[in-house]
């Protein structure tokens, strides 16, 4: 076991709890002298520690013994209030008696080095901290459960069966045992079934752990900015009656039941100004247009005929009801910004439309997974077929290539400056 | 006398390092039980196969015995996978027992620096873990500086029929019992191995009349890249049968009295060379089994049904074997029986095939786990080679995996170990479209040929090949078809090309082959073997050229050498378990520790960062010294 890492595992700042967590050979001795405890796998004690003078934190310490325990090292999770004052006092006590900072993402590394998990667990757990909607977390934690994983051994395993009858054919060839190539060719169909299918749960997972954005567009003075305010809950965006107002996009995060929303207050789309700032403004939101999620394209009754005339995932908002109504034709949320009507409704359609039906997938995925398939599919691809006698000597290049790169995702070796990349992305105690 | 290098053991891997050593110029003594059986062939009598064949042109490539004397005793001649791809291509020879073993032994005899001793080896001397001398017989102590162990499956042999049991290294050969036991007190990990052989049956008394003929090809293909068709003796044929319903009811009556089954012999067998009752209860659904049945020579008595390997009792031999088609009245000359022998874990080797407990000492063949003549034959070299060259000082001849299948044997025995009898698969090998029987000479002569074990004659022969093949090339990189040749590709049927294309991309192109081309653009046709290496190198150049970066890429990434006596302790992240495997395998690089069974990628990640951290700080540290 390694000389022990310590960290605060919550996010910075203040709040009701923190969490800091040891891990490492140390960790036994630690809470001992600390706490004047024992430490005991899977028990959790309420103790005392003295921190400074008359300063005595009164915390809840969890134990793990490894290998039985997240890193596979005997781990120890200590809860104190939540105030950064404390928490440094707590880790600095740690480190005198033994354990150094842990690096980011550190705690997940040592889980990997251990063997605790594989590659794509430690992504999923990256996963898993950073989604941002029930369905992510769902599909994360699924990755984290080893059923991406799962997945991943179907393929090889269809794969390989390929692989075995091909090799068979070049290496027993003196031997009666008649490889049936009509047998080959089907199984190969079977794998590219297989791989298409796993190719758009990636795709799935995949969009499943990005981040919604919503992108709040129209021509000016529509009510945009109001429209953002109400959904935020804060004046984040200034509200005037002269056009133009909002020139550089706005931000703001927002929570619509689980889902995480990143919502955009754009400048109003106006072709005739001859402002240059607000052009830019203009060209801005348009480019953000572009990279939405979700456009809530926004008209009132003098601009009934607007349209971005853009194709995807587009919600009409007819605003200013109370002044006029829509007309008949309209299709869309209708709602009145300023006296705060059928709010409620407009948030429950930009759930329904980014939800989609993600919480169906079987897992999170990224983008590394998806290059991998890439190269496996051209592998496929320039597999030639059907495989005969004739070119099975190439078939077999190209499906060992390709069993190589699906490998690669759960146990790939490649240079430390990748792996370097996987473990920065985690925030420090994690 | 004097000797340098004593080989013990005149079986394939002794005969080979003997010569190879014997070659380089190196005084070598080779200690026998009996002359006689020099260049025996104790299981099947043929040489060659898938894989196998690719070893014996390597060895043949560095100027060995094997191919050569496989090609004087060739009976019948095959190129297996000859309608697959040219990599996977493989030439199997049956050979006449007689006619091998005397060419063996005549290759030696000739051989100025090699001398044949009959004896058996009884005693080592060995101080501070370094081997000084050994006994031959009761007392005649032979003085020697390096000791090339060679013996088969005669350590600890143990021959098994029924429920019978003799100890014997082969049938009528005593075993080497006490130099199995002083090699057991020198802490060697050893295992228990185990292989068969079939009964051999006499020919008079099989009904040739009702089985498959099988022939050998016209035109008969040669082992050695120097031997032509005219040194092939008389040709035979094969015959196939098979098993049938009755074989299989009478095998599985009788399997309580199979020392296999009935747990007497605890060694592990090859899965891929079963024996007859193994195949049988293995695959239940399986109807019947292929025999192929050999001949064993052209004045031997006798034929080698290849696919019955047994050690059940004589009397279940007899049933079983008359109960097949074509031997309903065959008479059993030679019962079949299984050998139980000990091996030496491999992974206590190093490249050379030196031991790491030992200094001068050298294991080559089955005692380091393997099967097979042209596996045992290869090793055999390599070692011979090295202690050759150890000898005289000089830098090792270790062949790479990415270059030979002498590499990837040895790379895989002394990394990976192995758990059962090893066999060359060419499946073994990541670069099989580069490791081919055909460029066999291109990939290991010259080098070879500086390590000092290529005659004059052949290297020069080969370099006349390499310079005709580099001429030729050139000549066909500057022969164009343009557009305006319209009687060019007509002639070829091709549609015009865009662009003035070389003779040589043409060949690239699967529908047109070097004969075609050659009369379209009337040219002379140069030899076989260059038309085929040329083609052949087309054929697969973007396979190549992949492969080669690949290779390239591997180096660069995976061979980030390991300091010898490097401490894994320090390296973080590492389980005890695996700090322990790797401090025992003491690979080279961070490729052979990553092919270590056991070891993750995780640990490999971990063994990566700090290679290349500490890489990085000894780089840093020598820029600042220089300032």
């Amino acid at each position: 076991m390694d000389q022990a890492i310590v960290a605060c595992s919550t996010p910075p700042g203040r709040g009701a709890i923190s969490v800091v967590r040891i891990s490492g050979k140390e960790a036994k001795s630690i809470i001992n002298k600390l706490f004047t405890l024992e430490f005991e796998h899977g028990a959790s004690r309420v103790a005392r520690t003295s921190l400074s003078d008359g300063f005595n934190e009164k915390c809840l310490i969890s134990c793990f013994e490894g290998p039985s325990s997240y890193t596979g090292e005997d781990v120890a999770e200590i809860s104190c209030h939540g105030n950064p004052l404390i928490v440094r006092a707590l880790i600095q006590k740690c480190i005198e008696l033994g354990a150094r900072n842990a690096n980011p993402g550190e705690f997940t590394q040592r889980a990997f080095l251990n063997n605790k998990i594989d590659l794509a667990q430690s992504e999923a757990v990256i996963d898993l901290i950073n989604a941002s909607s029930n369905a992510a977390m769902v599909a994360a934690s699924k990755s984290v459960s080893g059923n991406f994983g799962k997945n991943v051994d179907k393929i090889l395993e269809s794969l390989r069966k390929i692989r075995i009858l091909v090799e068979s054919s070049i290496d027993f060839s003196d031997q009666d045992t008649n490889i049936d190539f009509m047998q080959i060719n089907a199984l190969f169909k079977d794998f590219r079934c297989l791989l298409e299918d796993f190719d758009e749960r990636i795709e799935e997972g995949i969009r499943i752990m990005s981040e919604h954005r919503v992108v709040v567009a129209g021509p000016p003075n529509v009510g945009k900015s109001s429209i953002m305010n109400i959904l935020s809950g804060e004046e984040a965006s200034i509200v005037t009656e002269i056009k133009g107002t909002t020139r550089d996009p706005i931000y703001k995060k927002i929570q619509i039941r689980d889902l995480q929303v990143d919502i955009y207050d754009t400048a109003g789309i106006n072709d005739e100004t001859i402002d240059e700032i607000e052009k830019l403004g203009i060209d801005k939101s348009k480019s953000l247009i572009e990279g939405a999620d979700l456009i809530l394209e926004v008209v009132d009754a003098e601009n009934k005929d607007f349209s971005l005339k853009k194709n995807g995932n587009i919600l009409k908002v007819f605003n200013k009801s109370d002044i006029f109504s829509p007309p008949k034709e309209f299709e869309g949320i209708v709602i009145s910004a300023l006296e705060k009507k059928n709010i409620s409704d407009l948030e429950e359609k930009i759930y329904e439309l980014l939800s989609g039906d993600g919480s169906d997938a079987l897992f999170s995925a990224r983008e590394r997974h998806q290059n991998l398939v890439k190269k496996t599919f051209l592998e496929i691809d320039s597999c030639p077929s059907p495989i005969d006698m004739e070119n099975v000597d190439i078939a077999a290049e190209h499906l060992r290539l390709a069993d190589i790169f699906l490998g690669d995702i759960k146990s790939p070796m490649s240079a430390d400056d990748f792996l370097g990349e996987i473990f920065s992305a985690f925030c420090i105690g994690k | 006398m004097k000797a340098e290098i004593i080989v013990i053991g005149g079986g394939h891997a002794g005969c080979e390092a003997a010569a190879a050593a014997a070659r380089i110029g190196v005084k070598t003594v080779l200690i026998t039980h009996k002359f006689e059986t020099i260049g025996q062939m104790s299981c099947n009598p043929a040489i060659g196969g898938v894989g196998k064949s690719h070893l014996v042109k390597e060895i043949d490539a560095a100027d060995g015995i094997m191919a050569r004397c496989a090609d004087k005793a060739a009976i019948h001649l095959k190129v297996l996978n000859s309608s697959k791809g040219p990599a996977v291509r493989a030439t199997r020879a049956q050979a006449d027992r007689e006619l091998y073993k005397k060419s063996v032994q005549k290759e030696l005899k000739r051989l100025e620096n090699l001398e044949i001793v009959e004896g058996e080896v009884t005693d080592f001397d060995i101080k501070n873990n370094q081997i000084g001398s050994v006994t031959v017989g009761e007392s005649k102590i032979l003085k020697a500086q390096k000791v090339i162990l060679t013996t088969g499956t005669f350590l600890n042999g143990k021959l098994f029929t029924g429920m019978d049991n003799n100890e014997g290294g082969r049938v009528g050969d005593n075993s080497s019992k006490k130099l199995a036991e002083k090699l057991r007190n020198i802490d060697f990990s050893v295992g228990r191995l185990k292989t068969g052989t079939p009964p051999r049956i006499h020919k008079d008394s099989i009904n040739w009349e009702i089985l498959e003929e099988q022939k050998g090809d016209v035109p008969r293909p040669t082992i050695s890249f120097l031997s032509d068709q005219s040194i092939h003796p008389k040709q035979l044929s094969c015959f196939i049968t098979r098993t049938n319903v009755k074989t299989h009811e009478i095998i599985i009556g009788d399997l309580d009295r199979s020392p296999m089954f009935s747990g007497k012999i605890e060694g592990v067998g090859p899965r891929y060379c079963p024996s007859i009752e193994d195949k049988i209860f293995r695959f239940k659904d399986k109807k019947s089994h292929q025999i192929f049945i050999e001949p064993e020579g052209l004045n031997s008595d006798l034929i080698y049904p290849n696919g019955i390997s047994t050690s059940l009792p004589k009397d279940c031999q007899e049933k079983f074997v008359r109960s097949i088609e074509g031997f309903e009245s065959a008479q059993i000359t030679q019962y079949g029986y299984a050998v139980e022998y000990d091996f030496f874990d491999p992974r206590e080797l190093h490249e050379t095939l030196e031991t790491r407990k030992i200094k001068n000492l050298y294991f080559a063949g089955q005692i380091n786990g393997t099967t097979g003549y042209e596996e045992a034959a290869a090793q055999g070299l390599v070692a011979g080679a090295n202690a050759a060259l150890s000898f005289l000082g000089k830098d090792p001849w270790t062949p790479g995996r990415e270059e030979s299948y002498l590499g990837v044997l040895i790379d895989d025995l002394v990394t990976l170990g192995t758990k059962e009898p090893y066999r060359m698969f060419t499946s073994r090998s990541e670069h099989r479209l580069i490791l081919r029987e055909d460029n066999a000479d291109q990939r290991i002569t010259e080098k070879a040929y500086k390590a000092g074990l290529v005659s004059e004659d052949r290297y020069k022969i080969f370099s006349e090949k390499k310079n005709k093949i580099i001429k030729e090339k050139d000549k066909l990189a500057k022969l164009f078809l343009r557009p305006e040749d319209e009687k060019i590709y007509g002639a070829l049927k091709i549609k015009e090309p865009k662009s003035a294309t070389s003779f040589l991309d043409l060949l690239k192109r699967p529908d047109l082959d070097f004969h075609d081309l050659a009369q379209a653009f009337s040219i002379e046709i140069p030899d076989n073997d260059i038309v085929f290496d040329i083609e052949t190198n087309q054929r697969y150049s973007g396979y190549i050229k992949r492969q080669m970066d690949e290779i390239e890429k591997m180096k660069k990434n995976r061979n980030a050498h390991i300091p010898l006596n490097f401490d894994y302790s320090n390296v973080k992240g590492l389980s005890a378990e695996i700090t322990q495997k790797l401090s025992k395998v003491e690979p080279k690089t961070l490729a052979q520790a990553w092919r270590i069974p056991g070891i993750t990628p995780a640990a490999i990640s971990a063994l990566m960062v700090y290679l290349k951290r500490n890489e990085k700080e000894t780089a840093d540290k020598n820029a600042s010294g220089s300032i």
